[in-house]
């Protein structure tokens, strides 16, 4: 077991959005969250980072305790998120937007061959890696969101809707990409994504988040196979 | 061709603005009015030496959002450093820049720590309040320990004069200059080419995805803050070498000067803010020498208040991070 999600409440003021949410995702395993706009995704995946602190319940990591870490502190231990909507420094280069995230001193002692890596994973990324970060396409932007998150080498690796705004031609590629560093690299993935057929036929498990809560989890194929998912996400009964 | 950095641009933008000065400057030596170029040549000087300490101000500024209104009293401290180390120990100006650095680090980083780091989370406006206040008690500390009077640092070397062509400018006030771009250059390979200065970067364009991907924002804020709090004071020996210097020049002359220069070059490069501090220095000089010296300071403001009124984006298009 690596990441252990307990009981978690997450309030922003007054306004409570997660309401005892747990999970677990196991060493290895590719986990997907799923569940409409607004059902806490993103705060999920904010918490576990320490971008957000909870009003009660416990986030363990190996065996450390996260919420004593701050988020840095975090990423040293091996998680790394994939931030939503792909924010990126758009007044950087490609080479310095990916350099950033390797600011740690373990991940500067690794860099080379984590760049040679990155590079091999994107190699459209190498092409470019001297223009404005702006100036790629949606596709590219997200590529490097994800370079950049990956040149760290990390152990747990989280993908805040990995697909949104994508072509489908693109989206194929980033999952099956997702896919390979799982099984490849063993890297522990908790995939959210908007499209949830594609995250469920890659992932072993899975969790649906309805208004702050975990309705339901399971199996991948268990999941996609349940009445609940089909009627609220797949649009087939 | 794709745009490869604003940075860069914004370089380039400089270079051609300064070559075209020259150019005017020459043109105008040749037609046998010397006299001008002799003021031309000052000018940049002070626009050089405004620029060089109007960096580190706009630094803090595109790293944290924190309008440092204590900036000014900061770089005068760093002149009296050097002052008083030349008066009582004799020790050349040149030598205690480094000194003159590590003290207002020191002082930065007492500053960050017990004002900065607590007020920043209650919001803006405690943050312009807070360092105002600073401001004040350095200077009436300043006023108390080295009273009100004019000073200079006068080394023996500080009545040289060199010749170039028409123009001769004080040797101390060109080897300032050297020293002052020098200094710029170095930063801006800093900001540019080290890990530390991508970092100011990202937690510039973006804080929060910075702490996400494994950056500490609280100490590159920290860092960020005794960097440019040492600057500070090298800008303030350089201003005490090239001119002279009271208790109370800080804030009226020099952060209102880095002010207007931020906004005429914006915050996003170091390119644009040496334009800007050239721009004010030709402004001042040939403003003091056509309406006279009284009007100088007021110059300053007059550019601000038409910066802001037509150019507000700044003379390059304003980034408002590094």
């Amino acid at each position: 077991m690596s990441l252990n999600v307990e009981n978690v409440d997450v309030a922003y003021g007054d306004l409570q959005v997660l309401w005892g949410v747990s999970l677990e995702v196991k060493s290895g395993e590719l986990v997907a969250l799923i569940g409409s706009n607004g059902a806490g995704k993103t705060t999920t995946l904010k918490t576990i980072m320490g971008i957000l602190s909870p009003k009660s319940g416990n986030i363990k990591y190996l065996e450390s305790d996260l919420l004593k870490l701050k988020p840095y502190e975090r990423v040293k231990k091996g998680i790394a998120i994939v931030p939503e909507g792909r924010r990126l420094f758009p007044y950087m280069s490609v080479l310095d937007n990916i350099l950033v995230g390797a600011y740690s001193r373990e991940a500067r002692e690794k860099l080379k061959d984590n760049l040679e890596w990155v590079f091999s994973l994107f190699p459209i990324l190498k092409e470019r890696k001297d223009q404005l970060a702006s100036t790629l396409s949606g596709g590219e932007q997200q590529m490097l969101n994800i370079a950049r998150s990956l040149i760290s080498k990390p152990k747990l690796i989280m993908f805040d809707e990995l697909s949104f705004g994508l072509a489908p031609i693109v989206v194929s590629k980033l999952v099956d990409t997702v896919h390979r560093l799982n099984k490849e690299e063993h890297m522990s993935v908790l995939l959210v994504e908007q499209n949830v057929r594609n995250a469920l036929e890659i992932a072993d498990y899975g969790y649906v988040l309805e208004n702050g809560r975990v309705m339901l989890k399971g199996e991948a194929k268990d999941l996609l196979a349940s009445e609940y998912v089909k009627k609220a996400f797949l649009g087939t009964i | 061709m794709v745009p490869k950095s604003y940075d860069k641009i914004r370089a380039k933008q400089a270079t051609i603005i300064a070559v075209l000065l020259a150019i005017l400057a020459l043109t105008i030596s040749y037609f046998g009015y010397g006299w001008l170029t002799q003021f031309f040549a000052l000018g940049v000087i002070l626009g050089g030496i405004y620029a060089v300490a109007a960096i580190p101000f706009a630094w803090i500024y595109g790293v944290m959002r924190f309008f440092n209104l204590a900036h000014g009293e900061l770089i005068i401290v760093g002149a009296y450093v050097s002052y008083w180390l030349f008066v009582i120990a004799q020790i050349d100006p040149f030598v205690s820049l480094p000194l003159s650095f590590a003290f207002l680090a020191a002082v930065g980083f007492i500053y960050y720590k017990v004002i900065v780091s607590r007020i920043r989370k209650v919001g803006v406006n405690p943050t312009l309040v807070a360092s105002f206040g600073l401001a004040f008690a350095l200077q009436g500390l300043m006023l108390l320990i080295c009273r009100a009077d004019p000073r200079a640092i006068l080394t023996p070397y500080s009545k040289v004069g060199i010749s170039i062509g028409p123009v001769v400018l004080p040797l101390i006030r060109v080897i300032v200059l050297l020293v002052a771009v020098t200094i710029m250059i170095l930063l801006r390979y800093f900001l540019m080419r080290t890990f530390f200065g991508r970092a100011c970067r990202a937690v510039s364009q973006d804080w929060e995805v910075s702490e996400m991907i494994g950056i500490n924002s609280e100490r590159i804020y920290m860092l960020s803050f005794i960097l440019c709090s040492g600057l500070a004071g090298i800008a303030g020996t350089l201003i005490g070498m090239a001119y002279s210097f009271e208790p109370t020049i800080g804030l009226r002359a020099y952060l209102l000067k880095s002010i207007a220069i931020t906004v005429l070059g914006g915050v996003g490069s170091i390119g644009g803010i040496i334009a800007g501090g050239i721009v004010l220095g030709l402004a001042e000089v040939f403003g003091a020498l056509f309406l006279g010296g009284g009007y100088r300071d007021a110059i300053a403001f007059i550019i601000l208040i038409l910066a802001i009124s037509f150019k507000p984006t700044g003379l390059f298009g304003k980034v408002a991070h590094l």
